[in-house]
């Protein structure tokens, strides 16, 4: 399905058109054209800072129109209630990575390695469910937990992300271990080592990679939750960060101040893990392309 | 090969193929520990989204309170949904969310063209341009809603440049709102598809690209016919999740900048489930509306299946 013109520009480079002497008059254009992609580069960068340098500098800013420099706003922020509730959001996603890790490992080396009867039917099942939005099972998910009294009991709601994620996250493991040469597990078997010891000692170590990449997808995703947490933890102790910020914001309780102190309060835990992981993210992100 | 052997592995053909030698001990152990390694996560996965997901569908089809449920058929898709005197605009907000990507996509194509044929800076304009994935829909929702307000910055700028007449309370009006929650939506997803369609360009045969560009290829031509058709795949990604997270995933956005006003002016589908249930308390709606989302998400992902086979016949 190629035009002519994508058939011409699929030939070798004629010797003569590499060597042409630019003129004055290209190198002119040249410089013109890579100004205008820098200014480009450069205002979409400003674009995407300007509302996160707009937080930085307004929960600095005294309110009352001088714009005076305080750290008053800072300090009432961390007095408050989200301290508290920094540590929720905390206790909830190392829960919820720790389950997400532990029995999606176990599941892809049985995915990939183990291939038992049906196996291969329980992942496809699986991947399926990755296609089941949250939204869907959440209000009857909200009555079984009422029923049982878990309502903001901790654990048990850290289990909802952690079976949520689960999916995906055997899915990107499972593909990792598949890439894991089979001679290595069959090595170690005939050696006399146990399927677990297999498991424990050879390809939980060399998931690591993949593991990292699933724990912080799975961090931001808890940390930044919204619905799960408003629905399953509303007592007052128990609240998250996003759950605090989301309330404090409609009940006009905080000043703009105070409020983009606690915003970004709430958001360096994300900032930071970004910092160190950005690659992890992005290989995560570009798992879906498959090949 | 003994006949217990050869029934253990019928759907490993893998270890079909080698002659290595198996015995039938250690195929018992694979499928003894295979099924008990999956187990917890079966289980876990099981309880708390197959059976509750399961239950969605089924009082989705009754009037379901939280406590007594009475089957009514498709009642509630009937009159609680479709026919409800909201659903229209409701649609239509999802609507426009989701017909808004292909342009924040196209818009993340050119950007990331402009990164990866640019050396200058690269690395960190990627890493600006990505912040975003690390910020919540609530922080991004609640300077959102500060930078918008009828006192915000948006309206200084505005008349500070002599355009006053233009500010507004942009999240107070039916129209703006809307278009407010869509270009944040945008902004927040912009960043991210232009690090994944510039790993693709990266990642992409980069001597063909030389090749054109040599032989005097460059900019506009450039991109449509020899950047997009190589990137196309990553751009069925993007476009695919970005769509998706318009439907299921902006709860937090729609609740911290407009409450789904005003009116249901900004209330999509996704909002529309949490609202019916938890601020109306019909919770048989609540369940149908989850059930339509699911069937959606279905169709993106078909289409998403589609393009793949696609790809992979040519």
């Amino acid at each position: 399905m190629m035009t002519e013109s994508q058939l011409d520009l699929m030939l070798p480079p004629t010797p003569a058109r590499k060597t042409a002497a630019k003129t004055v008059g290209d190198r002119l254009r040249a410089l013109l054209a890579t100004g205008v992609v820098r200014i480009v580069l450069v205002g979409i960068a400003a674009g995407t800072f300007a509302p996160v340098a707009f937080m930085v500098v307004k929960s600095f800013t005294v309110q009352d129109g001088s714009n005076a420099f305080t750290l008053r706003s800072w300090a009432a922020v961390l007095t408050g209630e989200l301290p508290q509730a920094a540590l929720v959001s905390l206790e909830l996603s190392a829960i919820a990575i720790a389950v997400i890790l532990a029995f999606g490992t176990l599941a892809a080396f049985a995915f990939a390695k183990l291939r038992f009867r049906g196996s291969q039917a329980i992942l496809a099942t699986i991947i399926v469910l990755m296609l089941v939005p949250g939204q869907t099972f959440i209000i009857t998910e909200y009555f079984n937990y009422s029923h049982l009294h878990l309502i903001g009991n901790l654990p048990a709601v850290a289990m909802i992300y952690a079976a949520t994620q689960i999916p995906f996250a055997s899915f990107i493991l499972t593909n990792f271990f598949r890439a894991i040469p089979e001679e290595l597990i069959e090595a170690a078997v005939i050696d006399g080592a146990s399927y677990p010891r297999a498991f424990w000692n050879i390809f939980l170590p060399l998931a690591r990679p993949a593991m990292v990449t699933v724990g912080v997808l799975a961090f931001i995703g808890v940390w930044n939750d919204l619905l799960t947490a408003l629905l399953f933890l509303p007592t007052p102790g128990a609240r998250t960060l996003s759950v605090v910020m989301a309330a404090s914001q409609n009940s006009r309780v905080f000043d703009v101040s105070q409020l983009m102190a606690g915003s970004l309060l709430s958001a360096i835990p994300c900032i930071i893990i970004y910092l160190i992981f950005q690659r992890q993210i992005a290989v995560g992100l570009t798992a879906g392309t498959g090949k | 090969m003994t006949m217990d052997l050869r029934r253990a592995t019928a759907d490993q053909p893998v270890a079909r193929r080698r002659s290595r030698p198996a015995t039938s001990a250690l195929i018992h152990q694979r499928q003894f520990w295979g099924r008990l390694f999956v187990l917890p996560a079966v289980i876990l996965v099981a309880l708390l989204v197959v059976v509750p997901s399961l239950q969605a569908l089924y009082y989705s089809f009754t009037d379901w309170n939280g406590r007594t449920a009475a089957w009514i058929g498709f009642e509630n898709y009937a009159s609680g949904l479709f026919g409800s005197p909201d659903f229209g605009r409701i649609a239509f907000n999802s609507l426009c969310v989701v017909l808004s990507v292909p342009f924040g996509v196209l818009l993340s194509v050119i950007v990331a063209n402009l990164l990866a044929t640019s050396a200058w800076g690269r690395n960190f304009f990627r890493g600006v341009y990505f912040l975003p994935i690390a910020l919540s829909w609530v922080v991004i929702g609640i300077t959102f809603s500060y930078l918008l307000s009828s006192r915000g910055p948006i309206n200084g700028f505005l008349s500070g440049v002599g355009l006053g007449a233009l500010g507004q309370d942009w999240l107070g009006n039916e129209t703006t709102a809307l278009v407010s929650i869509i270009l944040v939506f945008n902004w927040a997803y912009f960043g991210i598809n232009v690090v994944l369609l510039f790993t693709g360009m990266t990642t992409a045969d980069q001597s063909i690209t030389e090749a054109a560009r040599l032989d005097g290829a460059s900019g506009y031509r450039m991109l449509v016919h020899i950047v997009i058709p190589q990137v196309r795949r990553y751009i069925e990604l993007s476009l695919i999740v970005t769509m998706a997270a318009a439907i299921t995933q902006i709860f937090g956005l729609i609740y911290t900048m407009t409450s789904g006003g005003p009116g249901v002016s900004t209330t999509t589908l996704e909002y529309a489930l949490y609202t019916r249930s938890f601020s109306l308390g019909h919770f048989a709606q609540g369940a149908a509306f989850g059930i339509v989302l699911f069937l959606v998400s279905l169709i993106f992902a078909t289409v998403r299946l589609r393009a793949g086979v696609k790809a992979d016949d040519d």
